[in-house]
């Protein structure tokens, strides 16, 4: 890559990862379509009385979410990391994290936010009242970014290892435990009625420090699978 | 200045290989004496605690556990940490000689919790927040021996999982926060309470020295696995040949 | 002194943990000390096959 400016050089990135993402919609498509099967399994294999389904879903919806991310962070620096595109970003004069981040960003558009779009539709198949959707989609949309970025660190260290299924949801779950309870608990507190701000702050906390953390050590990770 | 080379010479595999070999009596000894008089006396001398009678006990074995489980991930991350930014292999093979131990006593740690539990409160398992930490520890423990397993090159499995140790340790705090707080919205009836009000010092006694006699036996088997680990990473181990095999 | 039969019904969780505890310390112990032993004898094969071959790469 020749001299350009930073910004210009994060433009290029974005557009190109968008292009990307238009190209093959099946990529981020398909965890949406797993999202919402899983959802549905919920009530088919548990109850169908809103009344149980209600008190279950903040549990159901953040679980099949959890799942759903990391299936879809499977692929995200695969393609990248084959054809030399990573390595060329690791050579040039720009901060790898950059580019990075701008990479997992429009992953996420992709993948969470869409996830965040969708969710009403969760909510109304688990009788969740319509009061407690906003709370829900601002959790989803927090939570979400946080596995996206510890996601990423999780896609890096594995980008390198012999392919395994599951080895990234291994790897990941125990990370992403603390927005696990405080999204339920937000997503909880909502349905009862109940102020949700306290959970809120600290999914909030957990999101911005996930993504502090997250970015340096992704851009490590990936060095190391380059080496 | 000396005390560098000093530290030098210790991070060179040969020294280390032997360090580690000469340390091994040093650390097996005092943890027999100390869990022989530790674990004896919990078992069998100690009196029976005013609430929970014998079944208190397994403490003895429960509480070191926890205590070893939280030790090993802490010193493989601290090391991971000085293997990523000093390039010392050492240090890799340092977690990599504790991560199976440590997961051993986290499994240990448990077991022996749920035991606890059954004549406690009734059941084998309850979701509080120091049995749920120590299962997303063993998680942690599981996903770092699952990193590695799945590269063939051990500098690179190293590398990988160096970094993993780390973001695990970092988050330990946020993720035991978490569990703590998931615990207390939802106070269910199963409190539990480790040996009740402050200790007397007749069972404190043979459980602290138990702490140490256990971390000694945990220093014991890192050396043994250490030294593995120091060969299986050395491209042409020629000082092998002139150390005399050291026997336990 | 608690009588080995005193413990009542907590006798059998107290004794299974202890001997837990001696099952997983021996299979430790053993399993480092069995890979110590292979580490050596894959390396001292490792030197044989490069002292006969001559030539070290």
């Amino acid at each position: 890559m020749t001299r350009h400016p930073l910004r210009t050089v994060l433009k290029h990135v974005f557009w190109r990862e968008l292009a990307f993402a238009a190209q093959k919609p099946s990529q981020w498509l398909q965890p949406l379509v797993f999202f919402l099967l899983v959802i549905t399994l919920f009530p088919l294999a548990l109850s169908p009385d809103p009344g149980v389904l209600r008190t279950l879903a903040p549990g159901m919806v953040w679980v099949a979410a959890l799942l759903s991310a990391t299936l879809s962070l499977e692929g995200l620096f695969r393609a990248d990391y084959d054809e030399g595109v990573l390595e060329q970003w690791a050579l040039s004069d720009h901060p790898l994290w950059a580019l990075l981040a701008v990479k997992i960003l429009v992953h996420w558009l992709f993948t969470g936010l869409t996830l965040v779009v969708l969710s009403p539709l969760a909510a109304l198949s688990l009788a969740v009242p319509a009061s407690a959707w906003p709370v829900l989609m601002v959790s989803l949309a927090l939570g979400s970014l946080s596995l996206s970025m510890l996601g990423a660190v999780g896609a890096a260290l594995t980008l390198s290892a012999r392919r395994s299924a599951t080895l990234l949801s291994v790897l990941m779950m125990p990370l992403a435990l603390p927005m696990l309870i405080f999204g339920a608990r937000a997503m909880d507190l909502a349905i009862l009625n109940e102020d949700p701000s306290g959970a809120l702050w600290l999914l909030s906390s957990f999101c911005v420090l996930s993504v502090t953390l997250s970015l340096p050590t992704v851009a490590a990770s990936i060095r190391i699978a380059l080496e | 200045m000396g005390m560098w080379t000093w530290f030098h010479r210790l991070a060179s595999p040969p020294s280390c290989y032997r360090t580690a070999g000469q340390l091994k009596p040093w650390f097996w000894i005092p943890a027999v004496l100390l869990l022989g008089y530790g674990l004896g006396t919990g078992l069998w001398f100690a009196p029976p605690d005013y609430q929970q009678g014998d079944a208190y006990r397994i403490i003895y074995i429960h509480a070191p556990s926890a205590w070893l489980s939280l030790l090993a991930y802490t010193t493989m991350a601290v090391a991971s940490a000085v293997a990523l930014v000093w390039r010392i292999k050492l240090a890799h093979a340092l977690t990599a000689a504790l991560a199976p131990l440590g997961a051993s006593f986290t499994l240990l740690c448990l077991v022996t919790g749920s035991l606890w539990g059954r004549p406690m409160w009734g059941a084998y398992w309850a979701w509080d927040a120091r049995l749920t930490s120590e299962l997303i520890l063993l998680f942690l423990y599981l996903g770092y021996m699952a990193l590695r397993a799945a590269y063939d090159e051990r500098e690179r499995a190293d590398r990988a999982s160096a970094v993993l140790a780390v973001v695990g340790l970092v988050n330990v705090p946020v993720i035991h926060f978490s569990v703590v707080w998931w615990n207390s919205l939802h106070q269910g009836s199963t409190v539990i309470r480790s040996g009740g009000p402050a200790m007397p010092t007749s069972m404190l006694i043979p459980l602290l020295a138990c702490f140490f006699g256990f971390t000694l036996l945990l220093a014991y088997l890192a050396c043994i696995r250490l030294r593995a680990e120091i060969v299986l990473r050395e491209r042409k181990p020629t000082w092998l040949v002139n150390q005399g095999r050291d026997h336990d | 002194m608690t009588e080995i039969g005193a413990m009542g019904s907590y006798g059998v969780y107290v004794y299974g943990s202890y001997l837990l505890m001696a099952v997983v310390v021996g299979l430790n112990w053993w399993l480092s000390a069995r890979r110590e032993r292979l580490a050596i004898e894959q390396a001292m094969r490792r030197l044989a096959a490069h002292d006969t071959k001559g030539e070290t790469p």
